[in-house]
């Protein structure tokens, strides 16, 4: 996913290492900050697979900086990644999920505790997430982001519901 | 601390055609000065049945209600009226506006009821349509407004009398989501300048705008969480980010 952000962010211009971990985070809106090894040890695998390629530029009174640029491999890369639906996670390994099937078998009495706790915790997320959607001040990517995430958590409460209506049954 | 509202083993039994239904059974609330509540559960857990009879729109079966240090269910209906003038405000999710009156009329009702003076009544109005953005709709009727507006109106009229207590009811239930927000936003708004706020709903995310949510099932208070105050804007995002979800 970073590899082909990075791909992208190169494709509208030519970029050093600082240069493109601020841009990334600018356009993720602050949701996903980098460290800027992470950001150099992804530009190497790139090189090695010929998708960007590097320009050493040197500087008046700081060290040499490298620019990396996007290769024509490295822009068909990009246009077969940008063409492509994602498959999203469905979560049929869930470890909350897990957790409250094991309970159930060695100690069912701790299990609606268990969703109770789990439920404050979704309630607490949702409360950060409500408050931050509603700031005049956010940028409309993270609002959107925000939006998403909202939903998620609304969908995870429900399906906690349905948890405990199914377990009180049994 | 005085606490705005207390009940003890508050429980409410409906009798309709030789059933009897138990809507509460034994809710033990307290709700602190400039609180906001926000009390959550399925359709038929009690909720709107507690919510009346903090309001003193029913009396319990059994158990007590106290509001402001006030006994409010040992009161006749006519006592019980003019407490509630006094100290409640209320939203509903159907608005309950009066039709044939203007928004600034529906507005003024509960302070002409209480004999405040028309002079006090039209300031106290028009810092609140104000403040809740709907100046400009004063001489218009409800069934001229959006449902958003509505709500709006509903809540200016609920705070016109300064109310020891807010009790709201499904505010966002006819609203869709982006209106549904800013009425949370108002009210939450409202919260921050000191109001004390207890909210009934189903929807979590109407939820989660209060301080403090308390779940119900079967008619019982059954768990609570504290909700963080939310801080600004960068601190929330990079707790967020932590929490990586």
């Amino acid at each position: 996913m970073l590899r082909h952000a990075l791909l992208g962010l190169l494709a509208q211009e030519p970029r050093h290492g600082y240069d493109l971990k601020n841009a990334f985070e600018a356009l993720l809106g602050g949701t996903w900050p980098l460290n800027i090894g992470q950001v150099y040890t992804t530009l190497a695998r790139l090189e090695r697979d010929a998708l960007v390629e590097s320009q050493v530029v040197p500087q008046d009174l700081l060290p040499d900086r490298k620019v990396y640029s996007l290769t024509g491999a490295g822009q068909e890369e990009l246009e077969q990644w940008l063409a492509e639906p994602t498959t999203g996670s469905i979560r049929l390994k869930d470890e909350f999920f897990i957790k409250l099937l094991v309970h159930q078998l060695i100690d069912s009495d701790g299990l609606l505790v268990l969703i109770w706790k789990q439920r404050q915790a979704y309630m607490q997320t949702l409360a950060q997430l409500t408050a931050l959607r509603t700031d005049p001040d956010l940028d409309p990517a993270t609002a959107l982001l925000m939006e998403g995430a909202i939903l998620h958590v609304e969908a995870d409460l429900e399906w906690l519901d349905l948890c405990e209506e199914r377990l009180k049954q049994t | 601390m005085e606490l705005v509202i207390e009940t003890r083993n508050l429980c409410k039994t409906y009798h309709t055609n030789g059933v009897a239904v138990e809507a509460l059974r034994g809710v033990d609330l307290q709700v602190a000065p400039a609180e906001f509540v926000a009390v959550m559960g399925p359709s038929g857990c009690g909720k709107s049945t507690l919510l009346h009879l903090l309001g003193g729109l029913d009396r319990p079966t059994e158990g007590e209600v106290v509001i402001a240090g006030r006994r409010m269910d040992v009161l006749n209906e006519s006592a019980r009226a003019i407490l509630r003038r006094q100290t409640i405000g209320f939203v509903f999710q159907a608005y309950n506006l009066i039709p044939n009156l203007t928004v600034a009329d529906n507005v003024d009702l509960p302070g002409l009821l209480v004999r405040r003076s028309p002079a006090e009544v039209e300031q106290r109005r028009q810092m609140l349509l104000e403040a809740l953005g709907i100046a400009e709709k004063s001489r218009a009727f409800p069934g001229e407004l959006s449902g958003g507006e509505q709500q709006r109106v509903a809540i200016a009229r609920a705070l016109d009398n300064r109310p020891t207590v807010l009790l709201v009811d499904e505010p966002t239930g006819n609203l869709d989501s982006r209106n549904g927000a800013e009425v949370m936003a108002l009210l939450r708004r409202t919260h921050r300048e000191g109001q004390t706020i207890v909210l009934v709903t189903h929807d979590p995310k109407v939820a989660s705008f209060a301080e403090r949510v308390i779940f119900m099932r079967d008619g019982r208070l059954v768990d609570e969480a504290s909700l963080a105050a939310p801080g600004d804007a960068a601190t929330l995002l990079s707790r967020l980010v932590q929490l990586e979800i």
